[in-house]
């Protein structure tokens, strides 16, 4: 079995030791680390589709969360010594108030700080104007705002309404991600992007910056 | 898994001039089986003849030595005069309802939560599923203790199930408002927030109507005659 496979079983598996040896082996051995992303994220999809399926029990969905969060966290700093710090953007980003799914925020956040833009992750199920006042202090160029459930989304929108609301609108870029959004939605609300995964997620980001 | 059950006390309190009773120190079971069924994921028909996973059933175990010192199972009931109750389509056939609350009190929501927060989702969750468990158990329990209550007062008389807000037609806010009006709740630490939802979460309110001839449709006898067909807790898929 190679490493990938192995780290995908390790999340399936719920087995955060193991995923948490991997992973380190993973960066010493110098793997893709891009790559095993990408597997650990197939894997929690995975892990919710047995759930969806009647084949996972809920704590078994949460064991590979954990495992996941706990892989994620020795990733993430190792992303940001790649790159030479370059200063690119200041960025607000978070999950909506009403939701507590930060595994694809997190990871958003960690690929724009590996590339180069301060990072301000303020976490999951923050309240709009959390997001905002943060914005407004550190200046920041954009504000990302994660949500994954459709009951959450129209947080995005209030954000969005607010900043309209508060004169303010114009000061920022506003990204929205998490699996329910579309473009229609991005459009229809007036925010100015989003993308479906955290590598395109940074290439919007940087594009957005330029403008 | 079968405990003893403890001494039960049933108070019967004064309050503004209404004898209500208070039901508390017993002691309620909790069923692998069912919090397995709380914790089983999807709404498929699809088979699941999947074992239960070994260490799944351990951390359970160990999730209910937790619980069982947290869960403070209580209710509180009285029974009215059904005409002054509203919406009259539930009530007209009734000649006396019982009103109720019930509740496991808050100590196993608060732990619950403290899991979470500390990235033990799954202790947090199986702790979550005991305690939605205990508070249908509890419901089940104060119901059959009041029937026992009442038994000499509805003699040759029909008694429906156990209805609650939310549920059959009764409108949440609606149905909240008139419970939580007509028992003073507070001697059991039942609230009722603007939302309408109860605190502690894991508390179940409820009415049961008793007559010559009730209208025997209300109630939850089962989840295929109810409409919620989202519900969390529906046991039919
Ligand atoms: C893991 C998971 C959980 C975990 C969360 C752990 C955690 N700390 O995050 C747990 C088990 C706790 C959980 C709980 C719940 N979940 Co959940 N969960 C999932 C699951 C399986 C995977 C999500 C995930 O982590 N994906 C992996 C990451 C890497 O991908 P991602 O989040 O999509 O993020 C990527 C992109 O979207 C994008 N992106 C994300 N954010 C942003 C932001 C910006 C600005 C940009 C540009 C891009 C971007 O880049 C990311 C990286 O590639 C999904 C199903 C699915 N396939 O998506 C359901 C799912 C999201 N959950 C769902 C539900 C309903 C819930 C619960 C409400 C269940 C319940 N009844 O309790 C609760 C939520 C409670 C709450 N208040 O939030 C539903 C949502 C349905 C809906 N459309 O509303 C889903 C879709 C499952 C389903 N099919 O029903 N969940």
């Amino acid at each position: 079995m190679d490493l990938y496979t192995k780290s995908k079983e390790a999340i399936l598996n719920g087995n955060t030791s193991l995923a948490e040896e991997i992973v380190k082996k993973a960066i010493l051995e110098n793997y893709d680390i891009n790559a095993l992303i990408d597997t650990l994220s197939e894997a929690i999809r995975e892990a919710g589709d047995l759930f969806e399926e009647g084949e996972f029990f809920l704590p078994e969905l949460m064991r590979s969360a954990e495992a996941m969060k706990a892989a994620m966290g020795i990733l993430t700093p190792t992303l940001s010594q790649e790159k030479e710090s370059r200063f690119i953007g200041k960025v607000v980003i978070g999950t909506i108030e009403g939701d507590i799914h930060d595994i694809g925020k997190t990871l958003v956040a960690s690929m724009l700080s590996a590339e180069g833009f301060e990072v301000y992750d303020l976490g999951a199920d923050v309240p709009v104007a959390t997001f905002i006042d943060k914005a407004v202090e550190v200046d920041a160029h954009l504000i990302c705002v994660s949500a994954l459930l459709t009951t959450t989304m129209v947080g995005q929108k209030k954000l969005i309404d607010t900043l309209n609301e508060r004169n303010i609108r114009e000061k920022f870029k506003v990204l929205l991600g998490g699996a329910p959004v579309s473009k229609r939605w991005v459009e229809e609300i007036g925010a100015d992007g989003t993308a479906d995964n955290a590598i395109s997620a940074v290439k919007l980001a940087k594009k957005l910056m330029v403008l | 898994m079968e405990q003893t059950l403890s001494l039960l006390k049933i108070l019967f309190k004064e309050q503004r001039g209404n004898l209500v009773s208070i039901i508390e120190d017993f002691q309620i079971y909790l069923n692998d089986k069912e919090i397995l069924r709380l914790l089983r994921g999807g709404n498929s028909t699809k088979a699941r003849n999947r074992e239960v996973p070994q260490d799944l059933l351990h951390e359970i175990k160990e999730m209910k030595e937790i619980a069982i010192d947290l869960i403070k199972p209580r209710g509180i009931y009285n029974i009215f005069n059904s005409r002054n109750l509203v919406p009259r389509f539930l009530f007209e056939k009734s000649e006396r309802t019982v009103l109720a609350v019930c509740t496991i009190g808050e100590n196993l929501e608060k732990r619950c939560s403290e899991f979470i927060k500390r990235g033990k989702l799954s202790n947090g969750v199986i702790l979550d599923a005991i305690a939605s468990h205990a508070a249908e158990e509890t419901a089940e329990y104060v119901n059959q203790k009041i029937l026992e209550e009442i038994v000499q007062e509805t003699k040759g008389k029909e008694i429906t199930y156990r209805f609650s807000p939310g549920y059959c037609k009764w409108s949440l806010e609606e149905g909240q408002k008139l419970i939580f009006n007509f028992l003073q709740t507070a001697s059991i630490e039942v609230s009722l927030t603007k939302s309408m939802m109860m605190r502690p979460v894991k508390s179940v309110s409820f009415a049961i109507n008793t007559g010559l001839e009730v209208d025997k449709e209300l109630g939850i006898k089962n989840c295929e005659t109810c409409d919620l067909i989202n519900c969390a807790y529906r046991k039919v898929k």
